[in-house]
């Protein structure tokens, strides 16, 4: 008994020993992409059996591997799956790398910017596009908006590109000029202002943006105003590494110099618990180009280049508590100062400048049955315009504005039972402006200031049937907006602005709106990878501070404040559907048709005041009856190779004046029948992206359909037309990665020098190059 | 150990005072210059009298950037003129002239502004004179311009003598041009337009305006003529400038007069301080055309 109780761990030892003494390592890293970028979370799998998984530097070690052939395969989602045989000898340690080619996949996209919450586009009853870190990395963009010019129905007006001070996204139809009309988010929250509904586009770095969701058609049922015609979530990165940075830095047409760095840092990577941060920074200056129309050239001898420079800086931190549940705050610093092209005086002539700082903190928890999300932010901008001009004499004021955006935005969603996901919540929205025109060469200083508020409350449910194929979603909002301290009023008038003496309204009536927000939609999935959708909903939007409470020169005439404006409404009704052919083909086709009821609109008033130069007519931002858009949309995309994308994008829309009232029945302006300006009636994009070893490759060729460029339809003198004409660009982006670190991109915006123009016959910037060389660390 | 405690206090007062910084003087000074040339405080002038002021302003800390010249006669305001500039350094001295109006008593006031939007001003009172002083006026007929691109008129008139040149023609008289006339459409209107070299505008029609060293400055009363304030009767029975004077409104003024259709009648001052009246005898709507006007004009 004794023996045989040491006989049988003997030969256990030996076996051990003898397994140990003929044992070895391997080791290796795993790499992917045209950059050569560390890949996380790889698996690695000997012989079928036995895995472990990469780290943050995409390095992987598994010993104990017995002496023979085995096989190591490595496989992540997203990426080629590649096997490499190893031999592996006695006591030694074998290295084997692999380089992974990303891969097309249909794993059914997911965004959060439809539902509030996360959703797979194929179950979104609505047309929801998606722009990839991929697709943004493969186009020469040089701010976040122009990432948008291949969405299909969208209209990006950047006239002058980065020289661009002002630049508006909007989408199906509706007038290019009117951004308050399309909500756009940074990581969820909303950056219209309430001032004028504008958004700063240059507020972010391209290279900040991980993807960019685009929501089109109504989606106030979910955000309430500003989302009448859709919503643009710009998603920003996230460190996913232990310690990753980059520095960049570039040069390129009109001697623009450009700089950036970013440092991140995820502490316990791999895990779901752990702080997060990641800063980031960025400089470009230009010395710029003529941006004025022969016309103004000839009559103005005070051009000068259009020149920008502008700086930020911001910072983003957070902490994951658990799997699904995380804190999160960030900072957003920036700072620019963009020339309009004339010099007269002061050191940079007539200039716009923007001081920003954005502030935001969010909770979201993601759980089996439920998940919430609370969001707090805070915007304000220190808008600074000088104006300085010879007529008849020399003439300097500066716009100082201040404005302010907070609120506070939650929702919550809850599987109830088998069929049933119910969203609820409800937003505080508070924005304000307190300007003044404050003139140097006279006397005079005209404020205007105004508050307004916004409750919102929503509710949602999403009901699936029929084994989850068919999803029916009813969803309303009610929004109940309030303007406040109104006021408009002059200090000191002299000949400048004593024409406003009798509009001056230093207390303006409160004014509170209610609006309700419901939508409809029905989504059936028939198949994988093919689904149709029909959906009505309506949006609203109130009129802008700068409307409600700011009178002053605009083009064409003298815009007069309306605090009795009430808000505008969009009902849409659209159908739609996705479709894959032969497994690869993936296509999608939109149709829609939207009544915009008390459309705001600039409305003459029959009256006309003398501003210093004759007689221009008042013009007021009122309601009018009826417009109505119908449109079309279709993309299509293929992937030839797994490294090989293509694909087309088409929008085409009508927009026409139904109704139009005058103010003054003696007014002989009729609008009815009418086009709306600034939309291209048709537009068409194709994209190619091409990953390989030599040099990555993007290219896009679009073409914009003619624009109205006025309301009346009518001959504009500037531009030599009724219309703006049709246009076709082509952009090509070449990059590289040497050494696994170094990166060279070459970007060239508008190869063919295409010159198109503005509302005022101002010209782009035609080709426009820039060489930037990274370094990863 | 209290000396010591003094002395420290003393010290930390001296360099508390010491570190305050000294706020920049900013605010402009005007002064009304004395000599026997221009008018005086309490001077008395029959009405159409020459009022002649000398005025030097210095900007302070800042740029000057403001001028405005008023007249309170009779408890009315008028301002006569309020004119935007730039000049950073070495002050300003200018010398205006205007015409005695009929009022008891008249005040000039005159104000400055500088960059930081400091103010200052300097006044005087001109008392009236028994009888009247209109002034004499010069008549032209008839000066025959071309718009824009007509090659066989000539584009550039002096209204003081009615002398007219062509291009080649008005080298070495550049600085004895006030006028010049164009044709365009604006604001959906066919517009015969006055304009003069300084307008910044002109130079879409006349880019020879960009070379010359002198730019004369000619302000049109466009509110009197959008709105036939002074008929061509009016201007036929003019025969000293009394009305030249008085159909001038310097509230709604410009260097460029739209609309100057056949048979407006359009006030206009002079760059230096002439007040007269334009008669448009005929005007063509095409830019290869051309214009007749009659001038009267201060002597």
């Amino acid at each position: 008994m004794r023996l045989k109780g040491l006989i049988i761990p003997a030969i256990f030892f030996l076996t051990f020993a003898a397994g140990v003494s003929a044992q070895g390592t391997v080791r290796g890293r795993v790499t992917g992409g045209p950059e050569g970028r560390p890949l996380q979370n790889v698996a690695v799998i000997i012989d079928g059996t036995r895995g472990v998984t990469t780290g943050s530097d995409g390095v992987f070690l598994i010993d104990r591997m017995p002496a023979g052939t085995h096989s190591v395969e490595v496989r992540i989602l997203g990426y080629t799956t590649l096997t490499e045989s190893v031999e592996v000898t006695d006591g030694t340690t074998v290295t084997v790398d692999f380089a992974l080619e990303e891969e097309y996949i249909d794993a059914g996209e997911v965004v959060v910017t439809a539902n509030r919450g996360a959703s797979r586009i194929a179950d979104v009853p609505a047309r929801v596009t998606l722009i990839s870190s991929a697709s943004i990395e493969s186009r020469p963009v040089s701010s976040v908006d122009e990432i948008l010019l291949t969405v299909p129905g969208l209209n990006i007006s950047r006239s002058f590109g980065i020289f661009s001070h002002k630049s508006s996204v909007t989408m199906r139809g509706l007038s290019g000029n009117e951004q308050a009309r399309v909500l756009v988010m940074i990581d969820g929250v909303p950056v219209n202002k309430s001032d004028g509904g504008s958004v700063n586009w240059n507020l972010l770095d391209p290279a900040m943006v991980d993807r960019i969701e685009v929501v089109k058609g109504p989606a106030s049922s979910m955000y309430g105003s500003n989302a009448m015609g859709g919503a643009v979530n710009i998603i920003t990165r996230r460190p996913e590494e232990a310690l990753t940075g980059r520095v960049t830095a570039g040069y390129g047409t009109y001697n623009t110099l450009f700089g950036r760095v970013s440092l991140g840092q995820r502490m316990n990577p791999g895990t779901e618990k752990g702080f997060y941060y990641l800063l980031n920074g960025f400089y470009r200056q230009s010395d710029g180009y003529i941006t004025q129309s022969e016309y103004d050239r000839a009559a103005n001898p005070y051009i000068v280049p259009s020149d920008m420079q502008e700086y930020s800086g911001s910072l983003k931190a957070g902490y994951s508590i658990r799997k699904g549940e995380f804190i999160e705050a960030d900072f957003i610093a920036y700072n620019d100062r963009r020339g309009t092209g004339e010099l007269v005086w002061q050191e940079h002539g007539n200039t716009t400048d923007h001081d920003t700082w954005q502030f935001r903190t969010r909770y979201s928890l993601e759980r089996d049955r439920l998940s919430a999300d609370v969001s707090f932010y805070w915007l304000k901008e220190d808008y600074k315009k000088v104006n300085e001009y010879m007529k008849d004499d020399y003439t300097w004021y500066n716009v100082l504005s201040e404005r302010v955006d907070a609120g506070v935005l939650s929702s919550v969603t809850r599987k109830a039972g088998a069929r049933h996901s119910i969203s609820a919540g409800i937003d505080l929205r508070a924005g304000s402006v307190d300007a003044a025109d404050v003139y140097y060469t006279s006397t005079d200083i005209v404020y205007n200031r105004g508050r307004i508020l916004n409750t919102g409350f929503y509710a949602q449910d999403a009901i699936t049937l029929l084994q989850d194929r068919l999803t029916v979603t009813a969803g309303v909002r009610y929004d109940l907006s309030m303007f406040r301290d109104g006021a408009f009023f002059i200090d000191t008038p002299s000949a400048e602005t004593v024409f406003m003496r009798d509009i001056e309204d230093r207390d303006m009536d409160n004014v509170t709106w209610g609006a309700l927000s419901p939508k409809l939609a029905v989504n059936y999935t028939p198949s994988p990878g093919t689904r149709i959708y029909v959906s009505a909903g309506r949006g609203f939007r109130p009129s802008v501070l700068d409307d409600l409470c700011r009178s002053g020169r605009i083009r064409g005439g003298f815009k007069l404040a309306n605090p009795q404006a009430t808000p505008e409404y969009l009902v849409n009704l659209e159908a739609g559907g996705d479709f894959t052919l032969g497994g690869r083909l993936r296509a999608s086709l939109s149709a829609w048709y939207s009544v915009g009821k008390d459309f705001l609109y600039y409305v003459n008033t029959g009256d006309s005041i003398d501003m210093g130069y004759g007689l221009r007519p008042i013009l007021v931002r009122t309601n009018i009856p009826l417009v109505e858009i119908t449109g079309v949309e279709a993309e299509i995309s293929y992937p030839v190779t797994p490294a090989l994308m293509v694909g087309a994008a088409w929008g085409y829309s009508y927009s026409v004046i139904s109704d139009y009232r005058p103010l003054d029945a003696a007014d002989p302006i009729d609008l009815t029948g009418n086009h709306l300006t600034d939309v291209p009636s048709s537009t068409l994009s194709i994209t190619a992206r091409w990953k390989n070893r030599f040099v990555n490759t993007g290219v896009m060729v679009r073409y914009q359909g003619a624009m109205w460029a006025n309301d009346l339809n009518i001959f504009d003198e500037v531009i030599g037309s009724d219309r703006y004409p049709a246009y076709v660009t082509a952009d090509l982006m070449l990059s590289r990665v040497f050494l696994e670190r170094i990166s060279v991109d070459l970007g060239i915006q508008n190869i063919l020098d295409t010159k198109f123009y503005d509302s005022k016959g101002a010209v782009c910037p035609g080709r426009f190059m820039t060489l930037g060389l990274g370094y990863r660390f | 150990m209290l000396k010591r405690v003094q002395t420290i206090a003393l010290l930390f007062v001296l360099a508390a005072a010491g570190c305050v910084q000294e706020e920049p003087v900013t605010t402009p000074l005007v002064l009304l210059r004395s000599a026997s040339e221009f008018t005086a405080d309490g001077s008395v002038v029959a009405p159409g009298g020459s009022l002649r002021f000398g005025l030097s302003v210095s900007g302070g800390g800042g740029a000057i950037t403001n001028l405005v010249v008023r007249r309170i006669s009779d408890g009315v305001a008028v301002t006569e003129a309020d004119k935007g500039m730039y000049i950073s350094y070495g002050g300003l001295d200018t010398i205006l002239t205007y015409t005695r109006g009929y009022g008891q008593v008249e005040q000039w006031v005159f104000s400055v502004m500088n960059s930081y939007r400091d103010t200052a001003s300097v006044s005087l009172t001109v008392l009236k004179g028994a009888g009247s002083a209109w002034g004499e006026i010069d008549y032209h007929p008839s000066i025959r311009i071309g718009l824009q691109d007509n090659v066989n008129l000539p584009h550039f008139a002096d209204l003081h003598s009615g002398m007219a040149w062509d291009d080649a023609g008005v080298s070495g008289y550049e600085a004895e041009v006030d006028m010049s006339a164009f044709w365009y459409i604006t604001s959906g209107k066919s517009s015969p337009t006055l304009t003069c070299p300084a307008y910044s505008s002109a130079l879409t029609y006349y880019p020879l305006f960009g070379t010359w060293s002198v730019r004369n400055q000619t302000m049109y009363d466009y509110y009197t003529s959008d709105n036939d304030l002074i008929t061509p009767a009016q201007f036929d029975l003019a025969d000293n400038d009394s009305l030249l004077v008085n159909a001038y409104r310097p509230g709604s003024v410009s260097g460029q007069s739209k609309y100057a259709y056949t048979g407006k009648v359009v006030p206009f001052r002079t760059a230096d301080g002439k007040y007269g009246l334009i008669k448009v005898i005929y005007a063509d709507e095409t830019a290869e055309g051309g214009m007749e006007i009659a001038v009267k004009i201060q002597k």
